[in-house]
């Protein structure tokens, strides 16, 4: 395991600097892998008699006795201390083990507690190590604020010392609010997770099942592998996608393509869509159990599934355990009965309701619902080759859905009304390279740019829980390369799109929000002035917000804004991405549509823009300049004037000089602050002349061309 | 863990630090594909593959562009961990930047736990000499005290981008890893034929 022990070690020093018996207890823990594997041996020669003693009731059995010991373990962190020095059972170790169950008449069952409470120690460990990432964090943090105050106060020497610390002390002041509310979020965090946690002790018993089932069908399962074993087995158990809150399970296993839906939803349904339909298995026969099992497996610990995993009774079972296994109702528990009730009302009255109350669900379960009852529509639409009816659905899929046959016919007869929204598209999970033939258009690419960022920010959110390892490490560097490749992609088809305003046409809406926090950070010292710069580039940015968007007609990072703010309906956009990109089209055609004349005019109204944009950089950083003018001004003045004795110690005092030498500023930069005003008032009464004149001009070369 | 089938070049990982606005990402881009991009807009992290040959043996490197802006610091320190050589940007025109190298150093040092980690300080924007507001003194002052090689550049002329490689020797494998990010760029599309591959190979490999 040699991925493991390196890296961990580097990564964290300080911990390990720290507790010097922590390393015993990493050998230990990178040894995991082979715990496990004498454990598969012995499952696998224990198989038969399992089957005589009926697994599930035996692992009921084991639940209830052991679960209480592991509550108290994990409430009372000291005791950690115990099992910390964790070692690979010994005989005698079992022997104890097995006094211990005295009870238990049979040695099988017995094996079988051994066997999770080492993995309970494990997970345990892992835990603990967690928890003391977060420590070293919150220490590193520290470390960093001091560094920064005295980083701070050597910069500022010169300057007005009163003010900046008052603004330090409030800085700190807010960290710490921040971290005190960080440790409480830390805090319902891991009691969530202590509630999770029986969960967790039923998932791991599945996976020595899922072990065992493997070497029973010597399915080539090891597809999994994409990542190691000991990785997805931490991730599978300690963030689970079953059986947990719906938000959760699609927050950890998400569909990159911005629908909110878990995974394991999104391919059953993509599975059952392209192969269940015309089955005359769907929703009516029993799944292989054992293939579902292996499925489950796969969905928990993010592993890439394959045709021959799937068929449709499985998919139709997978779909069903995933929503009986929800804690919540679909409908969410505040709303459920209103549903229900609304089902007994008059017909204009009702789905007026339904529509309002499915607009009030939480956007995970909209989406949920919304791709069910599409899907379950389609199902009922082929009633005549696969004989399902809404009673058949309803008699598979009520108990888990948690609802009346009233309240689900209603829904699936009226899917398309409910749910206009919904399209059930197959999903298309992020690429895992760039093909050489990947599309040349901006839409297909941002696309592609989107799912990747996504599963970026899912591999960060990953890394942050603790889930740190070469493979993840590895995982995240090729998404960041593909996004970075991708964009500059989309740049070079945008520049090719619009070669007259390529050089600017970088600039996006981040940009301007950026450039803000870039001017605080080279000049802390003085908030007014900040102030002052942050209303400019605010009131700047918002004066191209409407230009923005025009460029990006063919820029679909935007195209929710680009919608909104212009109400061109999806075709629409395509339309003027096909314009955007051959030009000559447009002159091919004899008369122009009121649609073109507006992406010509967009086109235009965008260089402008641009130029414009340039301009009041400069003016910005004019003034930038002349804010470092003034303040060496004053720092000179105040070395000059002012008593340097008085301005260095009797901070709490202000000498008239330097009271009369701040008015000054202050005065100085409000004066400066009404310049700009002014300035970008002027530049908006320009900006309204040019688009009004460029407007004329693409009339002109519109009506010449005509 | 480094240790790679011998079918597949070795890969270091470089990272680039240092304040907002002072030219990682030209410089990055100057090395990547040899062109100098004006206009500014901030990276919130972008990485480049690159394969070079080093010492008669092909290797690639992984150049990470990173957010000189706070806001992107907890992104920043995912990449970190992985990274096995540092360039340290600032601008000579920008005191502030070259404070800041300080923190940046820290924080690396913090993370990697390691007081020789292969460690470059690269004062960039070297054409802008009539600008320049941090002494050059300073800067090789505080290298030496670093123990690190310090070098001035610009990502506008591509002064001295390929002389980084004199720069001087960290210990290897790490020095050449560094110095190769400076490389004149040769190659140019590694990632699609081996960037896969690669990762299954390092993969299988681990387990």
């Amino acid at each position: 395991m040699d991925f493991e022990s390196p890296d961990v070690e580097k990564d964290f020093p300080g911990l390990y600097a720290s507790e010097t018996g922590r390393k015993s207890n990493e050998s230990d823990f990178s040894d995991g892998g082979d715990h496990e594997k004498p454990s598969k041996k012995d499952l696998l020669g224990r198989r038969k008699d399992k089957k005589e003693s009926k697994k599930d009731r035996g692992y009921a059995a084991l639940e209830g006795e052991s679960s209480p010991e592991e509550d108290t373990d994990t409430k009372s962190p000291s005791k950690n201390k115990k099992t910390k020095s964790f070692k690979f059972p010994t005989k005698s170790k079992e022997k104890r083990e097995k006094s211990r169950d005295k009870e238990k008449v049979l040695e099988d069952p017995a094996k079988h507690k051994e066997l999770n409470e080492k993995e309970k120690k494990k997970e345990k460990e892992r835990e603990k190590e967690r928890e003391k990432e977060k420590k070293g964090k919150e220490k590193k943090e520290k470390l960093k604020e001091k560094d920064k105050e005295k980083e701070e106060k050597a910069k500022f020497k010169l300057e007005s010392k009163e003010k900046l610390k008052d603004d330090k002390k409030e800085k700190v002041k807010e960290k710490e609010k921040d971290k005190v509310k960080e440790k409480e979020k830390d805090k319902v965090k891991e009691k969530e997770k202590d509630k999770v946690k029986e969960k967790e002790k039923d998932k791991v018993k599945e996976k020595d099942k899922d072990k065992k089932d493997k070497k029973l069908t010597k399915m080539p399962s090891t597809v999994t592998s994409g990542v190691p074993f000991e990785e997805i087995f931490t991730l599978g158990v300690a963030l689970p996608i079953f059986g947990v809150p719906l938000q959760q399970s699609v927050e950890r296993s998400r569909c990159h393509d911005d629908t909110a839906l878990p995974l394991v939803v999104r391919d059953s349904i993509d599975y059952l869509q392209a192969h269940g339909l015309k089955s005359n298995q769907i929703y009516r026969t029993e799944p292989d159990k054992i293939k579902l099992q292996q499925l489950r497996k796969l969905f928990t610990d993010r592993g890439p599934t394959f045709p021959y995993h799937w068929d449709v009774p499985v998919a139709c079972a997978m779909l069903k355990t995933f929503i009986s296994e929800l804690p919540d109702s679909i409908l969410t528990q505040e709303l459920h009965g209103q549903f229900e009730q609304a089902t007994a009302m008059a017909e204009p009255q009702r789905e007026a309701t339904m529509m309002a109350l499915i607009s009030k669900l939480p956007a995970c379960n909209h989406s949920l619902l919304g791709w069910l009852m599409r899907h379950f529509e389609s199902v009922v639409a082929n009633e005549q080759t696969n004989h399902v009816n809404i009673q058949t659905i309803a008699t598979a899929m009520g108990p888990a859905l948690n609802m009346s046959l009233n309240l689900l016919t209603y829904f699936i007869t009226k899917a398309d009304k409910l749910f206009p929204e919904v399209r059930l598209t197959k999903y298309v999970p992020p690429l895992l390279s760039i093909p050489a033939d990947f599309p040349e258009t901006a839409n297909e690419i941002s696309e592609e740019l989107r799912k990747q960022e996504s599963l970026l920010n899912q591999i960060h959110a990953e890394m942050h829980a603790g889930f740190i390892t070469s493979a993840r490490d590895q995982q995240l560097w090729e998404a960041q390369r593909i996004v970075t490749q991708l964009k500059r992609k989309l740049r070079s088809v945008q520049k090719s799109v619009e070669p007259n305003a390529a050089p600017v046409q970088q600039a996006s809406v981040e940009e301007k929000q950026e450039d803000e926090p870039i001017r605080r950070n080279s000049q802390p010292s003085e908030p007014f002035t900040t102030e002052v710069e942050a209303k400019i580039s605010q009131t700047v940015s918002d004066a191209f917000r409407g230009s923005k968007e025009s460029p990006n007609t063919s820029d679909p990072t935007f195209p929710v804004e680009f919608e909104d703010n212009f109400d061109f309906k999806p075709v629409e956009t395509k339309e003027i991405t096909e314009t955007d990109i051959s030009t000559e089209q447009v002159k091919e055609k004899p008369k122009f549509t009121e649609k073109e004349l507006k992406v010509l005019r967009l086109q235009l109204e965008n260089a402008e823009y641009l130029q414009l944009k340039s301009l009041l950089q400069a003016k910005i950083n004019s003034e930038q300049f002349e804010i470092v003018k003034l303040r060496s001004h004053v720092a000179l003045k105040n070395k000059q004037e002012g008593n340097i004795q008085a301005s260095k110690e009797n901070k709490e005092n202000y000498t008239p000089e330097e009271q009369e030498l701040r008015q000054k500023l202050i005065k100085e930069n409000a004066m400066l602050e009404q310049k700009r005003l002014s300035l970008v008032n002027q530049i908006f009464q320009e900006r309204v002349a040019c688009i009004q004149l460029k407007i004329e001009l693409a009339m002109k070369e519109i009506m010449s061309k005509s | 863990m480094s240790k790679k089938p011998a079918a597949q070049p070795t890969l270091h990982k470089v990272i680039m630090v240092g304040s907002g606005g002072v030219g990682k990402s030209a410089l990055t881009l100057q090395f990547m594909y040899d062109e100098f991009v004006e206009d500014y807009e901030p990276t919130k992290a972008d990485s480049y593959r690159k394969k070079v040959v080093l010492d008669g043996e092909e290797v690639q490197i992984d150049i990470l562009d990173t957010a000189g802006q706070e806001d992107y610091a907890a992104i920043r320190d995912n990449y970190f961990r992985s990274g096995e050589g540092f360039l340290c940007v600032f601008s000579i025109t920008e005191p502030e930047s070259f404070d800041a190298t300080q923190e940046f150093r820290e924080q690396i040092l913090r993370v990697k736990n390691d007081e020789n980690i292969p460690f470059l300080l690269v004062g960039n924007k070297s054409d802008l000499g009539d600008k320049r507001r941090v002494p050059l003194d300073a800067c090789r002052e505080r290298a030496a005290h670093w123990q690190v090689p310090y070098v001035e550049t610009s990502a506008k002329t591509r002064d001295n981008v390929d002389k980084v490689r004199h720069a001087t020797a960290p210990p290897p494998p790490y020095h050449s890893t560094i110095q190769n990010a400076y490389f004149s760029p040769k190659h140019l599309k590694i990632f699609k034929k081996n960037g896969h591959s690669h990762v299954n190979a390092y993969r299988s490999n681990s387990i």
